[in-house]
């Protein structure tokens, strides 16, 4: 059995009637819409989506895969970013290909929906072929397929 | 035995033998990458040298035989010192390929670099000599020049394991490669353990390449069921697919190697498999499955059960007891053989059945042609794809009930009344016995496929259905009741973990 032990504390006449904390609030909270009439450009609220704010130079958003000069994928399939990632959301196929790069990945799926936009894969890579600067974060999709970016989604941003 | 000191201990060691195997005896791992206890010596790479007292120049362990009153030190200034000076030349032209590079994550170069190395590169990427990337040296084999750091491990294989010798150096200095005489590629049987041989990421397999990086992979411990040799192998899984099959060393079976024909013959694990049972083509749950096959065998009409040479012994004696236990009006014969090849040999031998021992010793007498032509009632096949492998018996099958125990969609599976679907050696504990009668374990190196089963847990639902206690639904015990009964079966203690060495 867990004991209960009662603390007394009685309360005044003051505090029982509750009006004049009543008060107190309404008039802080009056305070705050007087202010924000008069002085509406003071305002803090953004008016999110028509306004949007600024972001801060190393915002992690999206990913994206980079290109070469001549518009090959950077990304040459060694499986950093997957070995790296806590969330389990890039799955990578490696092919060969017969001209000048040795290895290139053959398919790249990041899954967004797992994703904790931590950053690691960005770090773990060799090549800077995988970036988080896209600025996006308005990530939502109609179905989960949607939001498993491919290699070519990556690429295009 | 002869007494050496061995870093200010005294130790026995064996007479005659090289200091870099006495001293890996001992425990102490001298770090080489020409050397391999496989292949004759050659000592080219310098990594094990070690400094001997009265020898005023440090000499290589791999080449050097313990002597009686024999003072060494592996781990001296001048050692420690010359050991990263050797890492710096053999990384002098090293390209920086890891992250495309197959090796990466067991590569003999990055463990000794940090281990013994640690250095600042003195040479740019641009200053390094630029040889072939990508070479076919044979149909599964690929050479990259650039990785190679010339320990000639795989041209002494080819010379001394296989005696084709098709591999050499060839140029100098920093233009040396390894390389194949015009128009005698590397096609030899055993070529692909060039690949385990190579230190670094030099010699990359075909099948396996770019396929999967090796952290990803987990490794079981398994056993090649491609003959009656009994290779140990590991089976390396990743995303419940096998990857690739190594060798693992046993010098009671096949040392160090396998063959490329059983290497490579991993794909039917994984590919073409039945998934559920089916009754004439239309898919049932398991339960019903189990309850369908008891039916079939209660009808009391004359059953015939095929045993397979290629099932574990552990499942052949479930097997045995179901027949004789369960249904004692039965015949068990074993049955399809797989058509033999040549005994090559270095580790192939003719009879490609891995379990044909095993069968003999549980007493699974032979016969099928005879049993299928006698036989009336229903046929129980297990791991025999009659129709495919042999036609001639497939057609005896005609106008029987056919039911089918099966890993993958063959033609017999196509054809039968009941299909149902077993695992394969990869997913399930067991043992096969190879031709000298070694009785080898498996552990499971995958999750069953689909709706698979061991064949001795179906055997004990199906028990159920007819109304007896099969005893087998428990591998363990299932195993501990066949050791028991059949004392030709017991296990051999694996051999030469102690054999096994970096790079």
């Amino acid at each position: 059995m867990i004991g209960v032990r009662k603390i007394g504390r009685p309360m005044d006449l003051k505090e029982r009637s509750y009006l004049v904390e009543v008060a107190r609030g309404l008039a802080i909270s009056m305070a705050h819409f007087a202010r924000n009439v008069v002085k509406q450009d003071e305002m803090p609220t953004i008016q999110y989506p028509e306004e949007k704010r600024v972001l801060p130079e190393r915002f992690r958003g999206r990913h994206r895969l980079t290109q070469r000069e001549d518009g090959t994928p950077r990304c040459v399939a060694c499986f950093c970013c997957q070995t790296a990632c806590p969330a389990d959301c890039i799955s990578i196929e490696a092919t060969e290909r017969e001209d000048g790069y040795e290895k290139v990945p053959a398919r790249f799926d990041l899954n967004i929906l797992r994703c904790v936009f931590c950053g690691l894969c960005v770090e773990a890579c060799p090549c800077d072929a995988i970036r988080m600067d896209t600025g996006k974060y308005e990530l939502s999709g109609d179905d989960r397929g949607s939001l498993i970016y491919d290699l070519n989604t990556l690429l295009k941003d | 035995m002869a007494k050496i000191t061995l870093n200010g201990i005294e130790r026995e060691v064996e007479e005659n033998s090289y200091l870099i195997r006495a001293a890996a005896r001992c425990g102490v791992h001298i770090p080489h990458y020409c050397y391999h206890p496989a292949l004759k010596v050659e000592g080219n790479c310098r990594m094990c040298s070690v400094e001997i007292e009265g020898v005023p120049k440090l000499q290589t362990a791999c080449t050097t035989i313990v002597r009686d009153g024999m003072v060494v030190n592996t781990e001296s200034e001048k050692v420690v010192k010359v050991r990263s000076e050797v890492m710096e030349f053999l990384l002098r032209n090293h390209p920086i390929d890891c992250p495309i590079c197959d090796q990466a994550g067991e590569c003999g170069l990055q463990d000794y670099y940090m281990e013994h190395g640690l250095h600042d590169s003195r040479v740019t990427v641009a200053e390094k000599v630029k040889k072939k990337k990508r070479v076919d040296l044979g149909p599964n084999v690929v050479l990259d020049s650039e990785r190679c750091i010339l320990c000639a491990r795989c041209v002494r294989f080819c010379k001394d394991v296989t005696g084709t010798a098709e591999l050499v150096i060839a140029n100098r200095g920093s233009h040396a490669e390894i390389t194949t005489f015009p128009g005698r590629p590397l096609t030899n049987d055993y070529a692909m353990n060039t690949v385990d041989l190579c230190p670094v990421g030099a010699l990359t397999s075909r099948k396996f390449r770019f396929k999967c990086r090796v952290w990803f992979m987990e490794r079981a411990e398994s056993i090649c069921p491609g003959c009656e040799r009994g290779c140990n192998i590991y089976l390396d899984r990743f995303q419940n697919e096998i990857q690739r099959m190594k060798p693992r060393v046993n010098p009671r079976v096949n040392g160090y190697w396998i063959c490329d024909a059983g290497r490579l013959d991993i794909d039917w694990i994984n590919t073409n498999r039945l998934l559920r049972a089916e009754e004439g083509g239309r898919p049932i749950a398991p339960e019903e499955s189990d309850r369908e096959a008891a039916s079939a065998l209660s009808k009391g009409d004359e059953v015939l059960l095929v045993a397979s040479p290629s099932m574990s012994n552990e499942n052949l004696f479930a097997l045995k007891k179901f027949s004789e236990k369960v249904l004692p009006g039965s015949e068990l014969v074993g049955g399809s053989f797989r058509e033999p090849w040549e005994d090559d040999g270095i580790l192939r031998l003719p009879d490609r059945n891995p379990n044909r021992k095993g069968m003999e010793a549980i007493g699974i007498p032979t016969g099928i042609e005879k049993a299928l032509a006698t036989s009336r009632g229903t046929v129980l096949l297990f791991e025999n794809d009659l129709l495919g492998d042999q036609p001639h018996l497939g057609a005896k099958l005609e106008g029987k009930k056919v039911i089918a125990f099966a890993s993958n969609r063959t033609a017999t599976v196509a054809a039968a009344d009941l299909a149902v679907p077993v695992t394969s050696y990869a997913e399930m504990a067991g043992s096969f016995t190879n031709h000298a009668g070694r009785t080898q374990p498996f552990e499971p190196a995958i999750r069953p496929e689909g709706e698979a089963r061991p064949v001795h847990e179906i055997l004990h639902r199906i028990a159920a259905f007819l109304g007896s206690d099969l005893n087998a639904a428990s591998f363990d015990a299932l195993r501990s009741e066949m050791l028991e009964k059949v004392s030709a079966l017991s296990m051999a203690v694996p051999d030469g973990r102690e054999a096994e060495h970096v790079g």
